[in-house]
């Protein structure tokens, strides 16, 4: 084993996957590092659960290669990986009780009889089930089932813990307590986690590492704050977080920042990831955040300054959200959020307004399909590709 | 706003009902629907009431009428001649070891039909399935005749090799092997729903969890199918056990089961007084044998989830 392996739990490198015609994951490449938790996120189909049941060993990948823990696993069946799934539907068995259920990988595994008890009630402590002992699965609620359901898969000390959108079946507040408790679990264990779902909330909130998937093809990979503030294609840039876009030519190129004309407005915006020649045409990014809305006659505060008439207000307590239409940006709409609605003006439907936001924040990605990112090898924070 | 034709069709007979059916009677509707069953259930009590009030009398040898005495001679008959007791026992054996055999072979049959991914597989097994459906019990039977005859396929292949020809009709094996080919559909009939009920996922957890295929049959798929294997297990039962025409082909009157008696009774020896005696004992066993299993089963077994 060498030195890199060792920090590497998970490797992936070119893994395909095809069915039929559609090629479900294409020539994914990732790692996890030991002890981490890493999302993969993205739409329903984009190919998340496929590649965790390759991990699994319940499908076979067409190409390339899945090493865990510095082995490769092609001929290992799934019950000698070791590894902890709960799966999207929990798949606890329903004849048994939860002690039932969280001793059987215990049995399963030969574990020495006398120990098993020991570690049932361990685990069972550990997710706080210690009086639901004795219950089958369809006498616990929703979060206690998934509670049975990580003890089960933890109970073995496994090196991996593969998760499938367990929580994406749970109301708003009970998953987002859950995502803690997830997180919890898995920081006092030190398990390496893979997590998969479509909430890009959940992988901003429970993350170490993120991968953005779409269309089976991994988009970026960075850390949450990192994968915020540096998008690598427009598709991550809408799919993480609130962000507007709207199409644009360059018009002068000088290091970073590059100046842009979209509609009748001349922005300045930062590169997203390529090289952009005068002349390119470019998707412009905006995140509803990084806007400030405010009258039309207010002091000039940021370098890009747009006009618009509100659309659509929308109270939400903590922020105040807005759709506002641009018609210099060619009528697009833009989200905005005010995170202080309790100082600042209020403005209604279909009064005029002015769009402020600084260059760092205008994002400018090269238009049509932009060549994926490949963050493998890419050092954090760095905005080539 | 314009709705398709078929919803306001529907709106029109919903109302129409309402009209003819005003929501004070709704609560009749439930024992409407169930009528049906309910008489068809009642006019087999009946006859069951009947043949218990034959079977309570002698046959008068003088007229061949049944006496209007009651008397439990019938009976007396049954436990006092042997034959009966050896036709019961080759019944009930040929029931168990019938139900053994189709249930089993039955479940590879089920599991590959739902779990397969092949689609053709899939519906290569379902008109095999569906196949033996169209023929007849009886066309059936006549069929293994002209295979394992004795100038049958089987013989002249025998025969072909140089072997010596074996006698394989008219035995208690042809006739068990002409059973569990006749019941091995509906056990699978029966499997398959309860086979499609258990979520693929349940076995790929159970594998993940360090379970062999074989342990995951045992710990997991078999108690989730138990529902299935007891309603298989109970139709394939009785169904054999009250089975007619398949001891009287391929057994040829060597190994005649318990119905074959009772026809004999009604219709060879005219005494219906012994025939629904003999019917009588054989309504009680098979109830006491299916009242046992679901007892020991639970009451819950046919599909009530959650009951012990
Ligand atoms: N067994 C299969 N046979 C054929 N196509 C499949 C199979 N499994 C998945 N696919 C296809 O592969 C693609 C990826 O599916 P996958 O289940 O990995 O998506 P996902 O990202 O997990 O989606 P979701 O968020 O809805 O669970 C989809 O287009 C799906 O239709
Ligand atoms: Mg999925």
């Amino acid at each position: 084993m060498d030195t890199g392996s060792s920090k590497r739990m998970v490797e992936i490198a070119g893994v395909s996957k095809l069915f039929g015609t559609v090629a479900a994951v294409s020539d994914a490449t990732l790692h996890v590092d030991r002890g981490d938790f890493l999302t993969v996120v993205g739409p329903s189909g984009c190919g998340k659960t496929t590649l965790l049941r390759m991990i699994a060993g319940f499908e076979h990948p067409d190409a390339g290669e899945i090493r865990i823990g510095g082995r490769r696993v092609d001929a290992v069946p799934p019950y000698r990986r070791s590894i902890g799934m709960v799966f999207q539907k929990l798949a606890l068995f329903p004849h048994m009780t939860a002690a039932e259920n969280v001793a059987y990988p215990l049995k399963m595994r030969r574990f020495a009889p006398a120990k098993i008890p020991g570690l049932v009630d361990e685990y069972l402590g550990l997710v706080r089930l210690g009086d639901f002992k004795d219950r089958r699965p369809h006498e616990l609620s929703g979060g206690q089932q998934q509670r049975v359901a990580i003890a089960r898969a933890l109970v073995f000390s496994p090196d991996l813990l593969l998760l499938d959108e367990p929580l994406s079946a749970l109301d708003r507040k009970l998953r987002e307590d859950m995502q803690l408790e997830f997180r919890r679990i898995q920081q006092e264990l030190g398990v390496t986690t893979i997590n998969v779902t479509h909430d890009q909330r959940e992988a901003l909130v429970m993350s170490d590492r993120i991968v953005v998937m779409e269309g089976g093809v991994i988009q970026q990979a960075d850390d949450p704050v990192s994968l915020y503030r540096q998008p690598g294609t427009p598709f991550v840039a809408r799919f993480i977080g609130v962000t507007s876009m709207f199409p644009g030519r360059v018009t002068k190129e000088t290091g970073e920042a590059v100046t842009v004309a979209a509609g009748e407005a001349t922005l300045t915006a930062r590169g997203g990831g390529a090289v952009l020649g005068a002349g390119a045409a470019v998707e412009c990014a905006i995140r509803a955040e990084q806007i400030a809305i405010g009258p039309r006659d207010g002091a000039p505060r940021f370098e890009n300054a747009v006009d618009g008439i509100v659309r659509q207000r929308i109270f939400e307590g903590e922020r105040m959200v807005y759709a506002v239409e641009v018609p210099g940006l060619g009528g697009a709409v833009l989200n905005v959020f005010d995170h202080d609605p309790v100082s600042h003006s209020v403005y209604d439907e279909t009064q005029p307004v002015r769009l402020e936001w600084a260059a760092r924040d205008l994002i400018a990605f090269p238009a049509g399909p932009a060549p994926a990112v490949t963050t493998e090898n890419k050092p954090t924070g760095s905005l080539t590709t | 706003m314009k709705y398709p034709l078929s919803w306001r069709l529907l709106d029109g007979l919903e109302a129409a009902a309402a009209v003819l059916w005003p929501a004070r009677l709704r609560r009749l509707t439930a024992w409407g629907l169930l009528a049906p069953a309910l008489v068809l259930v009642g006019v087999l009590v009946i006859g069951l009431g009947y043949m218990l009030e034959y079977s309570l009398h002698e046959l008068d040898l003088a007229t061949y009428r049944l006496t209007e005495a009651y008397s439990l001679t019938n009976y007396q008959t049954i436990l006092d001649r042997p034959v009966y007791a050896r036709v019961l026992g080759r019944t009930l054996l040929g029931a168990v070891l019938v139900t053994a055999i189709a249930v089993a072979l039955a479940f590879p049959y089920a599991y590959a039909l739902v779990r397969t991914r092949s689609a053709a597989l899939r519906k290569a097994l379902l008109v095999a399935l569906f196949l033996p459906f169209f023929i007849g019990q009886v066309v059936r039977a006549y069929g293994w005749l002209i295979v394992l005859g004795r100038e049958g396929l089987v013989n002249s292949a025998l025969a072909g090799m140089g072997l010596p020809t074996v006698d394989l009709l008219f035995t208690y094996p042809a006739v068990i092997f002409g059973l569990v080919q006749y019941m091995l559909p509906f056990a699978i009939l029966l499997l398959v729903p309860a086979l499609a009920a258990i979520p693929e996922d349940m076995e790929l957890a159970s594998e993940s969890l360090g379970a062999r295929w074989i342990s995951t049959f045992r710990h997991v798929v078999i108690p989730m199918a138990k529902p299935g294997l007891i309603g298989a297990s109970v139709v394939v039962f009785t169904l054999t056990l009250t089975d007619f025409a398949m001891p009287e082909i391929l057994g040829g009157g060597t190994s005649d089961f318990i119905a074959s008696a009772i026809y004999d009774s009604f219709f060879q020896i005219s005494n219906p007084g012994l025939g629904a005696a003999l019917s009588m004992v054989l309504v009680t066993l098979g109830s006491l044998i299916v009242a046992g299993v679901f007892l020991v089963a639970g009451t819950g077994t046919l599909g009530v989830r959650g009951a012990k």
